[in-house]
């Protein structure tokens, strides 16, 4: 162990208070008030919750929901990774690569642009009714259904790169050795590969089912009156029915918690990684031409299906607002929509509000997951389970369950009870961009950290240099590449975030995602559209630049 | 005087004992090894000389003064790595400069001293070139210049040859040993091979179980180990429990099972007495199926089994079930044993050594 100089001591105890603070504290308040009513304390909310039957089908909708869209991911994810990976047909790396771009979609973009394609005016839903020669439109993109439609064409790409990820650690040897033991191919698929994939199945379900359980966007835009848990605490809290708000939060948080330890738990134990490295087999070349064309003309199809909200965005984005009404297409096109967004004060404002407060919350982000990634990554610290747990937990905590607990606790000015007024200010939004994003930030430094030798550390220091002057020169220029990249990916998802934005934005600090809102109400599509291109943009150019000049050795510069 | 002194260093891990009351006196100058099976408390000696553990109990000293209080980078200590822990992110010369730097060496002297030591680890001209650049050799003398450019007490080297391929770690390791005399450094070597330890050191530790077995010459710790666990662990030989049947003008006369007897020196101050029972070592060189000399018979065997390594073959030979390992050169082609021959075996007193 490299020798620890007592600031660390320091550090740590900031560290530790500044996470109980805002991470924990919030939270515990909220479960405190869910115990209240008029100045009584009991159990009275919670009774009034389950004897609801609207409160109680939220709930069961939720879990079902949730069911539901990891059942449908699933499906979609896991043999196109096993088409895409094990198989060898003209364009598959760029299928591959293109399968991914579902996780280039800010939440919010990716469910107006299936409004734009399969919306009751959608470009697909019109293009189909005129085909089909009908009066009205086919199909309607409402309710529970449109939801699950949704969650599975975003969701499934989970399932995919995670699948990806265990077939690529794979020893196929295995495989080669059940084939050689006398087993037939789909004897081996299921005797050895799937309990191999098991790790990764898992991870990705729970994955799939905690992002279900905290959706917002599109309960919202397309539930059509289906009441799930996230959307009720978003409308008690908007009725000013706060207590059943925070009954509804500790119900929702509980369920997440309960689905993050479970996933931590696969995670660690990693049960059937293979007692060897080598004996990876490249993607096996496909002989038959008529197959070979169908899998190619899948993945091509596939790869188009998947580029549609994308490339509806970029068309709408040039459409002229307020022109496109019973057409296909919109019928007008213009540069001026972007035009707008940079020269407009009106539309510049949320760029700059988003830039402004991402900007602060992944700056407090990158230093927070310097001294947390390496607190964490030393296993002398004490209390690294709590530590730990405390950093994860806002990636269990849905973004309106997180906002409704800032916005409970930082409502009034009582300093010493470590409340301070924050609502209806600037700061709470920024707060709660950086709360959300600490998970995202940290662990790839932690990550960069355990990776490194501790001997160059212990090198640097046994040449004469200083903790410090190690620290400076050695060990923060290699985690530099980890820090980086989630601190951009933390600022890309800052400045499209949504869910928590809608619960405690103010007039002073509208960011793109609720401005996206305000231009549809208003008919705006092209407004609308060019934000959703600008972020897509955003994300894209991260992801480019992390994968090409930060990734690590083994790719891992990015979680999930 | 010893250089470096290592006084009752005790370090337990949890419930594992890694140091056992270690003592050690390094001379300046020296090329030391500390040899030991892994486990034996041989990194954990030389991390504590480091720096980068503590001591439970016992003392440092560097040059007569106890050197526990200071941190790792205050120590003067040139450590190369088992991985050579070069930094990725920095070319060769800003890896060897590293530690002139940390030591605020004015920049104008530090290209040159650089380049001294680029030079005599072999690797003129490589400053600008990146560590993935380098071979695992070169990673290693890059490694070495790194430790040795800051001109420091001691030299630590940690396994530095297990990562390189064979014929190379024996041109690295004649290389190191010139090149560590040259410059009069004192050095700790640290390694698993005791072939390796006894070609390059002056002196060589025997650690097991935390604890030093035997400090001494490779010859001494060769033909006098100074238990059953230093002669089993360095080289080969056979081990027999003996009775002792008399002792006469400093030898002692031990009853082999074939009726004859064994004839072994012993050393001053020695334990045995007539009746009681001993072990003694028998190294496979020494013994021969020529009566050549003044050499003693221990009687008729047969060969059991053979393996021919190329220069040397290794023999069984039973002599009245007792089993031998016997060593024989390979001189040509036609002269060989067979399995079955019959052969008298045959040994010399003083190579015949009675363990402790």
């Amino acid at each position: 162990m490299t020798y620890l100089p007592r600031s660390n001591v320091l550090l740590y105890v900031v560290l530790l208070g500044l996470l109980l603070w805002l991470v924990l504290y919030p939270n515990l308040h909220v479960l405190s008030q869910s115990f209240e009513k008029d100045g009584h304390v009991g159990v009275m909310n919670y009774l009034e919750f389950f004897r609801n039957p609207s409160q109680l089908e939220a709930l069961v909708n939720s879990l079902l929901l949730s069911l539901g869209s990891v059942g449908f991911s699933g499906v979609i994810g896991v043999p196109l990774a096993f088409i895409f990976h094990r198989y060898e047909f003209p364009g598959r790396k760029i299928f591959a690569a293109l399968a991914t771009l579902p996780v280039l979609l800010p939440p919010l973009v990716g469910v107006i642009s299936f409004m734009f394609l399969y919306g009751e005016s959608g470009i697909i839903t019109r293009f189909t009714q005129i085909l089909l020669r009908l009066s009205t439109p086919p199909f309607s993109l409402r309710g529970i259904w449109a939801i699950l439609f949704i969650h599975a064409y975003t969701m499934y790409a989970y399932f995919y790169l995670f699948v990806t990820a265990g077939l690529k650690r794979m020893d196929f040897s295995l495989q080669e050795a059940a084939r050689s033991l006398g087993a037939s191919r789909l004897r081996t698929f299921f005797a050895v590969t799937l309990p191999m994939l098991t790790p990764s199945l898992v991870g990705a379900s729970l994955l799939t089912f905690m992002t279900s359980m905290a959706s917002f966007s599109a309960p919202y835009l397309f539930g059509g009156g289906t009441r799930v848990l996230a959307l009720q605490i978003y409308n008690s809290k908007l009725n000013g029915d706060l207590a059943m708000a925070y009954v509804e939060t500790v119900i929702l948080t509980l369920s997440s918690i309960l689905f993050l330890v479970l996933l931590q738990r696969y995670e660690g134990t990693a049960r059937y990684r293979s007692l060897s490295k080598g004996g990876l087999r490249p993607a096996g070349e496909v002989r038959r031409p008529t197959i070979r064309f169908l899998m190619s003309a899948l993945g091509a199809g596939l790869v188009l299906f998947l580029l549609l909200p994308h490339l509806v965005l970029i068309l709408i984005s040039f459409s002229m607002d307020g022109t496109w009404t019973t057409e296909i297409l919109p019928p007008q096109y213009t540069l001026s929509n972007y035009a707008h967004l940079f020269s407009d004060p009106q539309f510049l404002e949320p760029i700059r509000n988003s830039l402004e407060m991402s900007g602060m919350a992944t700056a407090l982000n990158f230093l927070l997951a310097i001294v947390a990634g390496y607190l964490l990554a030393n296993r002398q610290t004490p209390g690294r389970t709590l530590l730990n747990a405390l950093v994860l937990l806002p990636w269990a905590l849905p973004g309106t369950v997180l906002a409704l607990s800032l916005a409970s606790t930082f409502n009034q000015a009582q300093p010493l009870r470590g409340r301070l007024l924050l609502v209806g200010t600037f700061w709470l939004l920024p707060l709660a961009y950086f709360i959300r994003n600490i998970p995202l930030v940290v662990r790839p430094v932690q990550a960069s950290f355990e990776q490194l030798d501790p001997a160059l550390a212990e090198a640097g220091q046994s040449l004469g240099g200083s903790w410090l002057y190690v620290f400076r020169r050695v060990t923060l220029p290699m985690v530099l590449p980890g820090a980086l990249a989630g601190s951009m990916l933390a600022f890309v998802t800052a400045l499209g975030e949504f869910v928590s934005s809608i619960v405690i934005y103010t007039v002073n600090n509208r960011p793109i995602s609720i401005e996206i809102l305000a231009q549809l109400r208003q008919f705006n599509f092209g407004s609308a559209a060019a934000y959703g291109v600008l972020l897509i943009l955003l994300m894209a150019a991260v992801f480019f630049v992390s994968h090409n000049y930060f990734s690590q050795a083994d790719g891992s510069s990015v979680p999930y | 005087m010893a250089f470096l002194e290592l006084q009752n260093l005790s370090l337990q891990f949890g419930q594992r004992v890694a140091l056992d009351n270690l003592s050690l006196a390094i001379l300046p100058g020296e090329f030391f090894s500390l040899l030991g099976p892994s486990g034996c408390g041989k990194t954990t000696t030389i991390r504590l000389i480091a720096g980068f553990l503590h001591p439970d109990s016992g003392m440092i000293l560097l040059e007569g003064q106890d050197i526990r209080p200071l941190p790792p980078d205050k120590r003067n200590m040139g450590m190369v790595f088992q991985s050579y822990a070069l930094f990725p992110h920095l070319k060769v010369f800003d890896n060897v400069a590293f530690g002139l730097k940390a030591r605020k060496v004015p920049s104008v002297e530090i290209p040159a001293r650089v380049r001294r030591a680029l030079d005599l680890v072999n690797l003129p001209g490589s400053e600008s070139r990146s560590i993935f650049e380098l071979s695992g050799g070169e990673q290693q003398r890059v490694a070495i210049a790194r430790a040795i450019v800051i001109e420091p007490k001691v030299l630590l080297l940690d396994e530095p040859l297990s990562n390189l391929d064979a014929s190379l770690r024996e041109t690295t390791r004649r290389q190191l040993k010139h090149l560590a005399k040259s410059l009069g450094i004192t050095t700790v070597f640290v390694t698993h091979d005791q072939e390796e330890a006894f070609a390059i050191s002056d002196r060589v530790a025997l650690l097991w179980q935390g604890s030093c077995q035997q400090v001494g010459t490779p010859q001494q710790l060769y033909h006098r180990p100074a238990n059953e666990f230093v002669a089993r662990f360095i080289g080969k030989s056979t081990i027999l429990s003996l009775p002792c049947n008399s002792i006469e003008n400093g030898n002692a006369i031990l009853a082999l099972p074939s009726g004859r007897t064994l004839r072994a020196q012993l050393s001053s101050g020695h334990w045995l007495r007539p009746g009681m029972t001993c072990r003694v070592m028998l190294r496979p060189e020494a013994l021969q199926f020529d009566p050549a000399g003044h050499l003693s018979s221990l009687g008729e065997g047969r060969i059991l089994e053979i393996q021919y390594t190329g220069s040397l073959s290794e023999l069984t030979v039973e002599v009245y079930g007792v089993h031998f390992l016997v060593i024989v050169p390979n001189k040509s082609l036609s002269r060989g044993h067979t399995v079955g021959e019959e052969v008298q075996l045959f040994y010399s007193s003083e190579t015949a050594h009675i363990l402790p």
